[in-house]
């Protein structure tokens, strides 16, 4: 069965939107001089300004790049319009064996691939100074410690002088000792002060929302201060709030799970030119919800495509917490396949029973993957919401924009479909929806 | 204190209190909150306060419950709708949705419309916005909404100029813009059916509303609606309303009102016999009340009309008021006859804008025609007059598509206007529709002998350069050969080549969506 591409699937690989404006452009027989394919590589020749025709190549199995032309966009325009060709004309592409310029770079590219195999082993035997090792960690543990005293100090010392004046204090109050923390290298204490910092500016109920992230953070001192007396799960989740990250090198020695992984939604933000991507991804046979989190700079590329909407079959290895969310791809099979809707919850009230118990595991949840099934997107004339067939309500995020609401009814039409999306505890931001076994996805 | 009846609160007051003028005692708690909460007591002040506000919003966060309501009652989309059209054409709309090649909306609207598809629900929201916004567009947005884009303009106040009125029951009570395009609708096909809707409840519209329902007749007018429109003639309330009955009944030859009037025009134009025809003149010296009552207007009413002097002004709505046929017949003429006749002469001005309001009124093809030529050919008519005085645009607007393309060629074959001159370019740019093949290959003809001529750049050519890429929605795509033709031969004229290069993309553009229809559709 070919693999059936939409247009959005291959426009949400654009690095950005003139490159997908222009790969548009693209996107039409005439541009090509020559169009080939063969199983799952496909490859043209575009006439560009210059005088020789770019060549550009895709290995659908990843899917993975290639063009000729200097553009250091990733992938680029010619690289898109291709794409788009295939999913919209796919009769144009011809199979048909393939010139020796695409022969020798999927070569290459096999042999690249076991030389990164090679290199890792190598990373992994220089890593090995145990003694040096161990001393760094032993510093940086004195340091932290030091760190959450000082925090503590701070936290008792604002709520002795009472809180009331906090909106009117300037964001230097933060910015300090969010810098202190970074001294004592507790980026992820910093984070939460940095971030409190503009709660205390949200107007009406500021101070509900400032004492409960108060109490996190104090929660998460208390919680370190008796580290070895918790659970190895819960060890782990505490360190990696307080901004200590494992390698991906130390994760991926844990144990893998494979199975056959739906794409369900995928979001990306953009934060003083780092890129950071949120990959959602459904396990079909073991219903395990996995994150997986790209960083990328200005226009440089992720480094894995996962298009939302696929399925990969994969075996991915969890980050260690009280509640395994974050993982990463250890292994990951060739085939990429698409599903129609995937099972999701059918009420509400068991979701959030599902999100209390996680909670309750691991109060630092942020974001927890709902997907939810026969539900009907409502407008109430100010906000966005989804109802179930037992008539439980859950509002959709503020941050989705009003057109995205509408979007959400006209693929309803009234009637119940398929959602996915991320629960931040009290709204949810959708990221999919599946009606009439059709994939959207909202960016 | 009220404020301090749950734990929640009592953290709080405390909070913003400070613990240094109150000491904090954990709230008391029923349950298993409550014992972890009294744990807290041996421990200092600060640290049970914010310990209870981590516990307490745990407790919270982990014990929410959604709220149940009873399902919304919307009635659902219903079934068997229009197929989606293709993913293909979906892009281009996507695409031109998004800002890119926007002057091609109506056409893939078209398209769609005539290949019976809809556009699909992802891009509902931002078509209806812009049929919002540009009104003109909504009689072609309509037909590719779907059942499905009908029932999300339902939904959204915004777009409720896209839902029909389905039944006449709906009449009354809809909003005015939904009744308006009811109303137009109907006009076309059961006029009698429309007025009798309009007549019905007239007296109780605002003076706005009854200009605009008044405005529909011009849609389906006949006779028939004679008498209605004599009644609106005597509208105290409005003077909009007086002027558009006046406009309507003067644009039925037939009518009493042009019968009337035209006794009166006789009477002030008149033929002298000579060796040479000319035309007689007589401005009336007053207004008399029977002319008052029909409508004409003592004062001008617009800045042009406003140089003329005011009886001036009187003759010129008595001409434009009566049958262009009285002169033909009376005086046994042809139009250019009559028209070559008010050349030079002392009253042009009147004469000639006298003429064009009755021929715009009439709809007489012919007599547009030879006033539009004439527009041309006579040096004595400036420009301006002919832009803004007769207001060419619509004079070329109400001609029919064929003798549009017909008078352009003429233009610039007989008259030979040259290609860049912004009178052609605006009237080029102007059509509604498509060129013929015929002019299309002529412009194309005037393009490449111009710009193969043009060595400075004058303010014209600037003109000329920035507008080609437009063309590109009039050229008919089975010409797309002859534009590469084009370009190859007017490869050297570099100051040129993004201009045409740009219009071969839209065309080619135009092309490809086109294409994309005759791909099927998609359930």
């Amino acid at each position: 069965m070919p693999v059936q591409w939409t247009s959005e699937q291959v426009l949400a690989l654009a690095p950005d939107a003139a490159s997908a404006k222009n790969g548009r452009g693209l996107a039409t027989r005439q541009k090509w001089h020559s169009l080939g394919s063969q199983q799952s590589v496909i490859w043209g020749e575009c006439q560009g300004s210059g005088k020789t025709p770019y060549r550009t190549q895709i290995d659908l199995s990843e899917p993975a790049f290639r063009c000729s032309c200097p553009s250091r966009k990733f992938p680029c325009k010619h690289g898109l319009g291709l794409f788009l060709l295939l999913a919209e004309q796919p009769n144009e592409l011809i199979e048909s064996e393939p010139p020796d310029w695409v022969a020798e770079w999927l070569t290459s590219r096999s042999q690249r691939a076991e030389k990164q195999a090679e290199k890792q082993v190598k990373r992994q035997e220089q890593a090995a100074d145990p003694a040096a090792q161990a001393k760094r960690a032993n510093e940086r543990q004195r340091k932290v410690s030091a760190g959450v005293q000082e925090l503590r100090l701070w936290l008792d010392d604002r709520v002795r002088q009472g809180l009331a004046t906090l909106p009117q204090e300037s964001y230097q109050v933060w910015d300090a000792i969010a810098a202190r923390m970074v001294d004592a290298q507790a980026p992820g204490l910093a984070r939460h002060l940095r971030e409190l910092a503009g709660v205390a500016h949200t107007g009406a109920g500021w101070i509900d929302r400032v004492l409960e992230r108060f109490g996190q953070l104090y929660l998460l001192i208390e919680g370190f201060e008796r580290l070895e007396t918790l659970p190895a799960e819960v060890q782990a989740d505490l360190r990696s709030q307080i901004g200590w990250s494992m390698s991906q090198d130390e994760v991926r020695s844990g144990a893998a799970q494979a199975d056959l992984w739906l794409v369900v939604g995928q979001r990306t933000e953009e934060e003083e030119r780092l890129k950071a991507r949120r990959t959602w991804l459904y396990g079909l046979s073991t219903n395990t919800f996995a994150l997986l989190l790209d960083f990328a700079h200005g226009n440089q590329p992720f480094e894995q495509t996962l298009l939302p909407g696929s399925c990969l079959e994969a075996e991915l290895v969890f980050y260690p917490s009280a509640y395994p969310l974050r993982a990463l791809i250890k292994t990951r099979q060739e085939a990429v396949l698409l599903t129609k809707t995937p099972p999701g919850n059918l009420s509400m009230t068991t979701a959030i029973a599902t999100y209390s118990k996680a909670l309750a595991q691991c109060p630092w949840l942020e974001r927890f993957p709902l997907l939810l099934q026969g539900v009907i997107p409502q407008f109430s004339g100010e906000c966005w919401s989804i109802q179930d067939q037992e008539g439980v309500v859950l509002p959709l995020s503020q941050r989705l924009e009003p057109n995205q609401g509408w979007q959400l009814l006209a693929l309803s039409g009234g009637y119940p479909f398929s959602i996915f999306g991320e629960w931040d505890g009290s709204t949810l931001l959708p990221l999919s929806v599946w009606a009439e076994d059709l994939y959207y996805g909202f960016h | 204190m009220a404020s301090t009846d749950s734990p929640w609160q009592t953290i709080i007051a405390a909070a913003l209190l400070g613990s240094e003028r109150q000491p904090f005692q954990p709230p008391i708690a029923p349950g298993q909150l409550g014992q972890v909460l009294s744990q807290l007591c041996g421990r200092s002040t600060e640290a049970a306060l914010l310990s209870a506000a981590a516990t307490v919003t745990l407790h919270h966060r982990v014990g929410w419950l959604p709220e149940t309501q009873a399902p919304d009652s919307i009635e659902p989309v219903q079934p068997d709708d229009l197929p989606r059209c293709n993913p293909l054409a979906a892009r281009y709309l996507q695409q031109i949705l998004q800002g890119q090649y926007s002057s091609l909306l109506s056409e893939w609207l078209e398209k769609a419309a005539q290949t019976e598809q809809r556009v699909p629900e992802m891009l509902l929201p931002a078509l209806l916005d812009k049929g919002r916004q540009q009104r003109e567009l909504r009689a072609l947005i309509l037909p590719v909404l779907g059942h499905r884009g009908r029932w999300l303009a339902a939904q959204n106040p915004d777009w409720s100029y896209a839902i029909a009125l389905s039944t006449e029951t709906d009449w009354e009570t809809s909003t005015p813009a939904a009744r308006l395009l009811y109303l137009q609708d109907l006009r076309s096909h059961d006029p009698d059916r429309a007025r009798e809707l309009v007549q019905a409840t007239w007296s109780q519209e605002t003076a706005s509303d009854r200009v605009k329902f008044l405005e529909t007749f011009r849609i389906g007018l006949s006779l028939a609606d004679e008498s209605f429109l004599e009644s609106a003639l005597g509208d105290r309330r409005s003077k909009e309303v007086r002027r558009v009955a006046f406009d309507l009944l003067a644009s039925l030859p037939d009518s009493r009102l042009c019968q009337q009037i035209t006794e009166h025009t006789c009477r002030y134009l008149s033929l002298q016999d000579g060796k040479v025809p000319a035309l007689k003149v007589l401005l009336p010296e007053q207004l008399d009340k029977s002319l008052l009552q029909l409508g004409l207007e003592l004062k001008p009413s617009t800045a042009v009309n406003s140089t003329l002097g005011e009886k001036a002004w009187w003759l010129l709505q008595l001409i434009g008021a009566t049958p262009l046929s009285t002169w033909t017949e009376q005086w046994q003429m042809s139009p250019q006859a009559i028209l070559k006749m008010t050349q030079s002469h002392e009253w042009q001005t009147v004469l000639l804008h006298g003429f064009v309001l009755a021929a715009k009124r009439q709809k007489n093809a012919e007599w547009l025609e030879v006033i539009f030529k004439r527009c041309f050919r006579e040096p004595d008519l400036s420009r301006e007059i002919a832009l803004v005085g007769l207001s060419i645009e619509e004079l070329f607007n109400m001609l029919p598509a064929a003798s549009r393309d017909d008078l352009l060629i003429y233009l610039l074959q007989i008259a030979h206007t040259k290609i860049k001159d912004s009178l052609t370019i605006w009237l080029l740019r102007y059509s509604p529709q498509q060129w013929s093949v015929d002019l299309a290959q002529l412009v194309l003809t005037c393009l490449e002998e111009q710009i193969s001529a043009t060595t400075n750049f004058s303010n014209s050519d600037w003109e000329l350069r920035a507008t080609l890429k437009e063309f590109a929605r009039f050229i008919p795509v089975s010409l797309i050969p002859e534009v590469m033709q084009l370009r190859i031969k007017l490869l050297d004229h570099t100051a040129w080549i993004q201009s045409i290069d740009d219009l071969l993309t839209l065309l080619q553009f135009r092309y490809e969506m086109t294409q994309s229809f005759e791909a099927g559709s998609r359930r």
